[in-house]
């Protein structure tokens, strides 16, 4: 058996800002649908604890994956590896939360334009 | 150092290495919204291959064999020790979209910044990536993992494979069979069927047609799920085969290729990517 020195998930190192913001004036959650480009995911193939998209206005996102949560309703989110190679955008809806990034509750492929 | 700061010191850095390699002559440019996009999952300290791709917020892959660049990396706390190597292109999906690589030797764990320079035009913007004290999978120099796998001994091709046209050749061997048995090997962890871009298909197909040119190397394909042929199959971790997980590679993502020398250590790793002559080069 190989030892393994780091059981802890990494930290993704580039310089994100949470542009999402933390809810609504009452502080209540709120969901939101973006488009973006995966440019940094961090996690194994056991799962993606989070991942960052710059976003068309240019801003990075970072976003943690609901619990369960499959690309496209079917593949595994490592597939989320093949889009910040490939460079295809995906959209994410995410409802805000207070404590932490954004959760996604539903991420796919483009289809149709988005007003953002 | 802030990283705002620690980005302004790599540029300024490079400033001088840019004057030198972006002698306006070349016709290599980006567009003003371009940006980098470090694309490796597992950098570990000492001599390592950087992935690095070129893209817009639309979502375009830039970059071509023909759009030669320099691509510098510096630790964001030492933005002073800049390295600048040139970038080779390697196709994904030919003239489609690809990566940039280069090799780099990373001494110290943290986050570091990768600048592409092109031929002509502005650099792009720092982008940070992280050197991982200890990567996740084997490192070069370290004893390759030997776990049974399963093999056409026992199983069919649909239960050990998603590949449509498998090389029955890769099914032989369990890698505890195969490693360190006196000859190399070369294991290639993929799922075909369910890398549903074309972005990690070609690595198999690569090595697949490298193969037959050295009768002398032991080809192992592992398939990244297992139980495929359950009623209730799905791509979840919990079918994730034993062999890719913590007790065994640990990969934190697929596809990748090692080669494992006649002794049982690991020789080279490729993540993600690789081309033709990068394998062969180690076999």
């Amino acid at each position: 058996m190989r030892p393994r020195a780091r059981g802890a998930t990494t930290v993704i190192a580039a310089a994100t800002l949470l542009g999402a913001g933390c809810g609504d004036s009452d502080g209540a959650p709120v969901e939101a649908t973006v488009i973006g480009v995966v440019i940094a995911v961090d996690g194994t193939l056991a799962g993606v604890e989070s991942f960052v998209l710059r976003l068309e206005n240019g801003s990075d996102l970072t976003l943690v994956p609901a619990e369960g949560l499959l690309f496209d309703g079917t593949a595994p989110l490592t597939h989320l590896r093949d889009h910040l190679v490939s460079g295809n955008p995906v959209e994410a809806t995410y409802t805000t939360s207070p404590e932490g990034p954004p959760v996604v509750k539903a991420i796919g492929d483009t289809g149709g334009t988005h007003d953002d | 150092m802030t990283t705002r700061a620690s980005a302004a010191a790599l540029l300024a850095a490079l400033a001088l290495v840019a004057t030198a390699c972006g002698s306006g002559e070349g016709s290599t440019t980006f567009p003003p919204e371009s940006f980098a996009i470090p694309a490796n999952a597992d950098i570990g300290v000492g001599r390592s291959r950087l992935l690095v791709g070129i893209g817009d917020p639309t979502g375009r892959r830039l970059g071509s064999p023909e759009n030669e660049v320099v691509i510098a990396v510096a630790p964001a706390d030492r933005p002073d020790a800049v390295q600048t190597v040139p970038g080779i292109f390697t196709w994904i999906v030919v003239d489609a979209f690809g990566l940039y690589r280069a090799e780099f030797d990373f001494d110290a764990p943290g986050v570091w910044q990768v600048v592409v320079i092109p031929e002509a035009g502005d650099s792009l913007p720092p982008a940070a990536f992280n050197v991982f004290a200890d990567t996740f999978a084997p490192a070069v120099g370290e004893p390759a993992p030997a776990p049974q796998t399963p093999t056409l001994d026992d199983f069919s091709f649909e239960e050990i494979t998603t590949d449509p046209d498998p090389d029955a050749t890769f099914y032989e061997l369990s890698l505890d069979q195969a490693i360190g048995n006196g000859r190399k090997t070369v294991v290639v962890f993929a799922t075909p069927a369910f890398c549903v871009s074309a972005a990690c298909g070609p690595l198999l197909e690569i090595v697949k047609e490298v193969a037959p040119q050295h009768p002398d190397v032991d080809f192992v394909h592992i398939e990244v799920y297992t139980n495929l042929t359950d009623v209730d199959f799905a791509p979840i971790p919990k079918n994730l085969a034993p062999a890719v997980l913590a007790d065994w590679w640990n990969l934190p993502s697929e596809p990748w290729v090692f080669v494992i020398d006649e002794t049982g250590i690991v020789q080279a790793r490729f993540e993600g990517v690789m081309a033709a002559e990068e394998l062969t080069a180690e076999l």
